[in-house]
C-alpha cells in the first residue's frame, strides 16, 4: 500500500512575506530559463529541466491563489501587487528581469494556475524570439497559438487606464472576465490578502465586471471597499487609494498567524501613516463604524476601527505623528492576545467556565508574550506591549499589578476600545445598541474608568452623534449620521433619508448637510427598533 | 581604446552639467562622505555636528540660489530631474566605490523614487533628512525606514514620492490616457487624500477574515445609557483641565528612557505569571534588545540589557540559541569601524560585554578582531577571546578554517595567549595554513605550549623556505638541547633539496643545529664535512659543518676536526682549517 503524500507544512508567514519570499524564487527561475533559453532550443531537454524548475516555482505561488502577476513597475517588481523588495544580493537579478521585460516591451507575465508544460513551451517558443514578437504582437501571437494561461502583461499602471482606449484583442475573453478585460475595460490586480473567505470589495473591476482583481490571498475577503465617490467603481487616483492600499497592507498584516513568525515594526508602521495623515486632515473621519453592529469571529475590523478611533483622539489630543503611528500600530495589535485563547472559549460570557473566565483575563498577557517573542525590542514595540497588556487595567479592570501606572496611551486604546467593543457586542442586548448608547455608555456608566480627557477626545473624534447613528432632525426627518464635526460635536454631516412628512429621499438624489447647520438641530438619536427601513418597492426604484 | 580613468570620466560627466546639476552633485558626495563619519562617530560629536550643519546650510544656498530641486532615485543613479548627479562610476581593479554610490540604493530601498526639495526648505527640515539618511544607513536592522522617519518628520518643504508595499496594478494592452505605467505610484503624505476623499464604509465580509479568532467579549455592557449630550453637558468643563494633566502625564512618561521601563515591565510580568513560557518570550524579547544595542555600539545599554537577560535567563539555556542567531545577523564591520574611533572606555566596555555575553559573543570578537585595524579595539577583542576561550579553546576552532587568513592570524595569537596543552591540537591545525604570515604566528604562538608538544609541530614549519618562519622555529626549537631536534635539523641539511633552500636558509639551519648539537650528530656532520671525496669543493655545507663541529668543541668533534685537517681534499682542509682557526681566534 502506498504511503499517503504528507500535506507540505503550513506556512504561516503573513501573505506578503510569503509573497516576497515567491517573488524572488521566481525572478531567478525565470531568468534561467531565459539564461538556458538562449543556449538551447525551446523543447531541449537542458530547456524543459529549465522550465520544469520555473513551473515548480510557480506551484507554490499557485497554493496562494490561481493567478500570478509578475510585472515591473518602472524599477520595481510586482508578484500579485506585493513589491518584491530589492536587496543588494538580489540588485542584480531584479535589473536582468527588468531588461529582459524592457527588451520585449512589456510589463511582465500573467500566468494561470491551469497552465501546462507543453503552454508554457510554447509560450516561451515566442518569448525567446525577442527581436520578432514583443510588445503587443508577443501577445498577440501568445493567443494565436492558444497560450490561454500564460501571457505578456503588455501595460502595467498603478493608475486605471483611460477605458475608452483599451482594445479587445480577439481571444483575450475568457469566461466571465479575461486577463485584459473585455472592451469595458481593463483588468485590475490588486494586493489584497487574508485567509477565509469573502470578497474584494473592488473584486469585479471596472464596468463590464471583466477585470480580476489578483493579490496575495486572492479571492478572500478584505471587505467592501465602496466606491469613494459618488459611486464610481474601483479606485480612481491616488489618494483614495492610497487610503485603501494602506486598508489592505493593515489587512495583510494582521491576517493569519503573522506574529507567530516574527513581524516587522517598520511594516506595521508604514500601514498606519496613511490613517495618521486622515487624522490629520481638516475634515474628521472615522471610518467604518456605520457597519459595527455586525459581528465576525475574527478581530481585525474591530482592530482596524480601534485603531482609527485611537489615532483620532491622539490626534484631536495634539500628539505627535510619531506618537501617533506608534499609537496606531499599537491599537491594530491590542487584541493579539486573543490569538492564544479565543479558540479554547466556547460559551458567551455569561456561561463562562471558571477555566473560560481565566483565559478571557489572560489575553492581555498573552498579548505581551506573543509581541515579546516576535518583535525586535524598541520603543514602538514597548509602547505596543503594554499597550496590549494595560488596555484592560483601569479601575476594576485586568491584570492587577500593584504600584503599576498604565501607559497613557494605554488608556487612550482602552476607552477607543470599550467604545468600539460596545456597538459590536456579541450579547443579545448588544446586537441593538446604537453608537450613540455606546457612546452613552462611555459616559454615563463608564465615565469614572477612564479619564475625562479621553472622553473628550472621544466625543471629539466622533461627535454626540457618532457615525452610523440614525437620528431625528428638529423637522421630524430622518438621518444617517456620515461623519462628526470637531468643531461641534452635536451636529455632525448627516444624509438624510426621510423628510419631515415621512417621505423618503431618492437614493440617486441624497440631501447631505455637510456638517447640519447651525440653525438646525439634531432633535434625538433613534434607537434601533426605531431604524425606519425604506419599503422594498422604493429600494427597487 | 583605453578605458578613461574614474577621475577622467567625472571631470568629463561634471563638464556636461547645468551648475545646478554640479552644485547638487557635490551636496550629494558631501552627504555620503558625511554619512560615513556620522556612522563611526555619535550623533553629539563636533565632527558631526559641524557636517551636519555645512550639508544644511549648503542643501538651503543651492534651493535658494537654483530653485526648487527634484531628485528622481533609482537603484543606482540620483537623477536631478534628467541629469544624472550620482551615477555607478566605472568599475576598477581595485573595486574601490565612491561613498555617493552607494547612496541612492540607501534612499530606494526603503520605497522612495522620489524626493523634492523646495526652494525655502528650512533648516530643520533638511536636519530631519539628514538625521533620517544617518539612522537608516546603521546596521541591517534599524527601527524606522527612512519613509517612516521622514513621515514622523512632518515635512512641508521636502516632498518624497514613495512606493507602499502593496499597490493595485492595473495591466492593460495600450498605455492608457491615465498616465500608464507612469503615473501617481506614491504613497505620497505630501499630497495626502482630503478628509472627504478618504471617508469610506469598511464593509465586513462573510467569512473569516481577521487577525485571529475572537470568540468572546472583552468589554460588558453597562446597564444604564446616559443620553450623551447630557453627558457630555456634566463633563465638557472637566475636560480642559483633565487634557492638561493627561498630556503633561504623557510627557513625563515619554521623557522617561525605554530602557528603563523595559526591566521594571519584564520584573512584573515574571511576578504575574512566573511560568517558562513567560521567561522564555520575555528571554526572546530581551535578546533582541542587546543585538540593536550592540549593532549600534551602545555598550551601556548592551550591559543593561545583557543584566538583564542574565537576570532572568542565568545560564543562557532559554536564550543563547536565539542570541546566537541575533548576533549573526550584526554588521560587525560597521562595529568593528566605530570601535576604531572610540575610545579606549569603549574598548574596555566591548571587552567586558564579550566576556559576559560568553560564546554566543565568540563570532563578534573574532570578527572585530580581524576587521579592525587599530590596535586598542584588536587588543580588547583578542583580551576578551583569551578570557571567553580560556577553558574551552576549542571553541576558537570554526575560526581556524575561516577563508580570511587574517582571522586564523588572529585566533592563533588568542591561543597562543590562552597557551597550554589545550591549543595544541588547534595550533597543529593552524600549522598547515597556507599562508605563511598564519605559520609564523603559529609559531609565536607556540611559545605557550609544553615543549614535548609543540617540537613536533615546530619540526614540521623547518620545510618551509620562508626565512622568517624558519628563523622563528628555529628559535624556539633551540631554546633547549635536544638531540631529536638537533637530528631533525640534521635530516633538512642532509636532505636532496637542502642546495637549493638560499644561503640564509642553509646558514640558519646550520646556526641553529650548533646551538643544539651534541656528539650524536658528529658523525653525520663528519660525513657532511667529507661529502664529494677528491672532487670535493669549497662548500657552505662543508664549511658549515666544520663549523659546528668547532662549536660542539667535544673531544670527539674536535677529533672529527683534526682528521678533516689530514684529508687528501683540499676543501675539506680549508674547511677544517678556518674552523680550527676561528677557534683559536676566540
Amino acid at each position: 500500500m502506498s504511503e499517503t503524500p504528507k500535506p507540505p507544512p503550513i506556512d504561516t508567514r503573513p501573505t506578503d512575506v510569503r509573497y516576497r519570499d515567491m517573488g524572488l524564487q521566481l525572478i531567478l527561475r525565470l531568468l534561467a530559463v531565459i539564461r538556458i533559453g538562449r543556449s538551447y532550443q525551446v523543447g531541449n531537454q537542458v530547456f524543459r529541466a529549465q522550465l520544469e524548475g520555473f513551473m515548480k516555482a510557480l506551484d507554490v505561488a499557485f497554493a496562494e491563489g490561481d493567478e500570478v502577476v509578475l510585472v515591473a513597475l518602472e524599477s520595481d517588481i510586482y508578484l500579485n501587487g506585493v513589491r518584491i523588495p530589492m536587496k543588494t544580493s538580489t540588485y542584480r537579478h531584479h535589473t536582468a528581469l527588468l531588461d529582459e521585460f524592457k527588451k520585449r516591451k512589456i510589463a511582465g507575465l500573467r500566468i494561470e494556475k491551469d497552465v501546462t508544460l507543453e503552454e508554457m513551451e510554447k509560450f516561451y517558443g515566442l518569448f525567446m524570439q525577442t527581436d520578432n514578437y514583443h510588445g503587443s504582437g508577443l501577445l498577440e501571437a501568445a493567443i494565436a497559438i492558444g497560450c490561454d494561461h500564460v501571457q505578456p502583461a503588455v501595460y502595467a499602471s498603478t493608475e486605471s487606464p483611460d477605458f475608452g482606449t483599451t482594445q479587445l484583442i480577439p481571444g483575450m475573453m475568457s469566461d466571465g472576465g479575461g486577463f485584459y478585460g473585455t472592451s469595458a475595460g481593463p483588468a485590475t490586480f490588486s494586493p489584497s490578502s487574508g485567509a477565509g473567505g469573502g470578497g474584494v470589495g473592488d473584486t469585479g473591476g471596472g464596468p463590464g465586471g471583466s477585470g480580476a482583481v489578483v493579490g496575495p490571498g486572492q479571492g478572500t475577503g478584505f471587505g467592501d471597499l465602496e466606491p469613494v465617490h459618488g459611486g464610481e467603481p474601483g479606485p480612481r487616483g491616488a489618494a483614495p487609494k492610497n487610503y485603501s492600499v494602506a486598508l489592505k497592507s493593515a489587512r495583510s498584516l494582521l491576517t493569519t498567524t503573522s506574529l507567530q513568525d516574527g513581524m516587522e515594526m517598520r511594516h506595521a508602521k508604514r500601514v498606519v501613516q496613511p490613517l495618521v495623515d486622515g487624522a490629520f486632515e481638516s475634515e474628521p473621519i472615522v471610518m467604518g463604524l456605520s457597519t459595527l453592529g455586525h459581528h465576525d469571529e475574527y478581530t481585525y475590523m474591530h482592530a482596524v476601527n480601534v485603531c482609527m478611533v485611537a489615532v483620532t483622539m491622539g490626534h484631536s489630543l495634539g500628539l505627535d505623528r510619531r506618537t501617533l503611528a506608534d499609537l496606531g500600530v499599537a491599537a491594530l495589535l491590542h487584541d493579539v492576545g486573543k490569538n492564544a485563547v479565543g479558540g479554547r472559549i466556547r460559551n458567551p460570557e455569561p456561561q463562562w467556565s471558571e477555566e473560560e473566565r481565566a483565559l478571557a483575563l489572560s489575553h492581555p498577557i498573552e498579548g505581551l508574550k506573543l509581541m515579546a517573542r516576535s518583535t525586535a525590542l524598541n520603543t514602538t514595540t514597548l509602547r505596543c506591549m503594554r499597550v496590549a497588556l494595560e488596555h484592560h487595567m483601569g479601575p476594576g479592570g485586568y491584570p492587577q499589578f500593584a504600584d503599576w501606572t498604565p501607559s497613557a496611551l494605554s488608556e487612550l486604546v482602552s476607552v477607543a476600545d470599550c467604545y468600539v467593543s460596545l456597538q459590536t457586542h456579541r450579547s443579545d442586548r448588544g446586537r441593538n445598541v446604537t453608537p450613540t448608547q455606546a457612546l452613552g455608555m462611555m459616559l454615563g456608566p463608564f465615565a469614572s474608568r477612564f479619564d475625562p480627557a479621553l472622553l473628550g477626545a472621544l466625543v471629539q473624534s466622533v461627535g454626540l452623534y457618532p457615525p452610523g447613528q440614525m437620528v431625528e432632525l428638529d423637522d421630524g426627518a430622518k438621518a444617517l449620521v456620515l461623519a462628526p464635526n470637531a468643531t461641534d460635536p452635536a451636529r455632525p454631516h448627516l444624509r438624510v433619508l426621510m423628510d419631515g412628512t415621512g417621505q423618503w429621499l431618492a437614493e440617486d438624489a441624497p440631501l447631505e448637510y455637510k456638517p447640519l447647520p447651525a440653525d438646525r438641530t439634531v432633535r434625538r438619536a433613534l434607537r434601533v427598533e426605531e431604524y425606519p427601513e425604506r419599503p422594498s418597492e422604493e429600494k427597487s426604484a | 581604446m583605453s578605458e578613461l580613468s574614474n577621475s577622467n570620466s567625472r571631470m568629463i560627466a561634471i563638464r556636461d552639467l547645468s551648475p545646478m546639476a554640479v552644485a547638487v552633485m557635490g551636496w550629494l558626495r558631501s552627504v555620503a562622505r558625511a554619512l560615513r563619519a556620522f556612522r563611526l562617530y555619535r550623533g553629539d560629536n563636533p565632527v558631526v555636528l559641524e557636517q551636519r550643519a555645512g550639508l544644511i546650510t549648503t542643501l538651503q544656498e543651492i534651493a535658494k540660489n537654483h530653485g526648487m530641486i527634484d531628485l528622481r532615485i533609482t537603484p543606482s543613479e540620483i537623477y536631478l530631474v534628467d541629469e544624472a548627479v550620482v551615477k555607478p562610476s566605472p568599475r576598477s581593479d581595485d573595486g574601490i566605490r565612491m561613498p555617493e554610490e552607494l547612496l541612492p540604493f540607501q534612499i530606494y530601498r526603503d520605497g522612495i523614487r522620489r524626493l523634492l526639495i523646495q526652494p525655502d526648505v528650512t533648516a530643520a527640515e533638511v536636519g530631519t533628512l539628514i538625521d533620517a539618511l544617518r539612522m537608516t544607513g546603521v546596521g541591517p536592522d534599524t527601527q524606522d525606514d527612512l519613509v517612516t522617519l521622514l513621515w514622523q518628520g512632518n515635512l512641508t518643504r521636502i516632498q518624497l514620492e514613495s512606493v507602499p508595499l502593496e499597490q493595485t496594478i492595473y495591466l492593460s494592452v495600450h498605455r492608457g490616457e491615465g498616465g500608464g505605467g507612469s503615473g501617481q505610484r506614491a504613497q505620497s503624505y505630501a499630497w495626502s487624500p482630503a478628509g472627504t476623499e478618504i471617508r469610506a464604509t469598511i464593509g465586513q465580509a462573510t467569512g473569516a477574515q481577521g487577525l485571529h479568532r475572537d470568540t468572546f467579549d472583552d468589554w460588558s455592557l453597562a446597564v444604564t445609557v446616559v443620553d450623551p449630550v447630557a453627558g457630555w453637558g456634566e463633563l465638557a468643563g472637566h475636560v480642559a483641565e483633565a487634557r492638561a494633566g493627561f498630556l503633561a502625564r504623557w510627557e513625563t512618561e515619554r521623557a522617561e528612557p525605554w530602557t528603563a521601563t523595559v526591566p521594571r515591565l519584564m520584573r512584573r510580568m515574571l511576578e504575574a505569571e512566573p511560568s517558562d513560557d513567560m521567561r522564555n518570550a520575555l528571554t526572546q524579547s530581551i535578546v533582541t534588545w542587546l543585538a540593536s544595542a550592540l549593532q549600534h555600539s551602545e555598550w551601556l545599554e548592551a550591559q543593561q540589557a545583557l543584566g538583564l537577560l542574565r537576570e532572568l535567563d542565568p545560564d543562557g539555556a532559554r536564550g543563547n540559541a536565539a542570541l546566537d542567531q541575533a548576533l549573526s545577523g550584526l554588521d560587525v564591520n560597521e562595529i568593528a569601524e566605530r570601535l576604531d574611533e572610540s575610545d579606549p572606555d569603549d574598548h574596555a566596555r566591548f571587552s567586558a560585554l564579550v566576556v559576559a555575553i560568553g560564546p554566543p559573543a565568540l563570532d563578534l570578537a573574532c570578527t572585530v578582531l580581524c576587521m579592525s585595524s587599530k590596535i586598542r579595539p584588536r587588543a580588547a577583542a583578542s583580551t576578551a577571546l583569551t578570557f571567553l576561550c580560556n577553558d574551552h579553546p576549542e571553541l576558537l576552532a570554526p575560526y581556524l578554517v575561516d577563508s580570511r587568513w587574517t582571522m586564523v592570524r588572529n585566533v592563533v595569537f588568542v591561543l597562543g595567549q590562552i597557551g597550554g596543552s589545550a591549543v595544541t591540537s588547534l595550533l597543529r591545525t593552524a600549522a598547515e595554513h597556507h599562508e605563511v604570515r598564519v605559520r609564523r604566528a603559529v609559531v609565536q604562538a607556540l611559545g605557550g605550549v609544553p615543549r614535548e608538544e609543540r617540537t613536533p609541530i615546530l619540526l614540521h614549519q623547518l620545510e618551509t623556505r620562508d626565512p622568517q618562519l624558519l628563523a622563528a622555529a628555529l628559535n624556539m626549537l633551540t631554546r633547549e638541547r635536544n638531540p631529536r631536534v638537533a637530528r631533525a635539523i640534521l635530516d633538512r641539511i642532509e636532505a636532496p633539496d637542502f642546495e637549493s633552500r638560499s644561503e640564509d636558509n642553509q646558514r640558519a639551519l646550520f646556526n641553529a643545529l650548533s646551538e643544539i648539537a651534541d656528539d650524536s650528530v658528529v658523525t653525520r656532520l663528519e660525513t657532511l664535512l667529507h661529502k664529494g671525496g677528491w672532487f670535493a669543493r669549497r662548500t657552505l655545507e662543508r664549511v658549515a659543518a666544520a663549523r659546528v663541529l668547532r662549536r660542539l668543541a667535544s673531544e670527539k668533534s674536535m677529533a672529527a676536526l683534526e682528521s678533516g685537517l689530514r684529508s687528501k681534499s683540499e676543501a675539506v682542509r680549508a674547511a677544517c682549517l678556518e674552523a680550527m682557526s676561528q677557534r683559536m681566534a676566540s
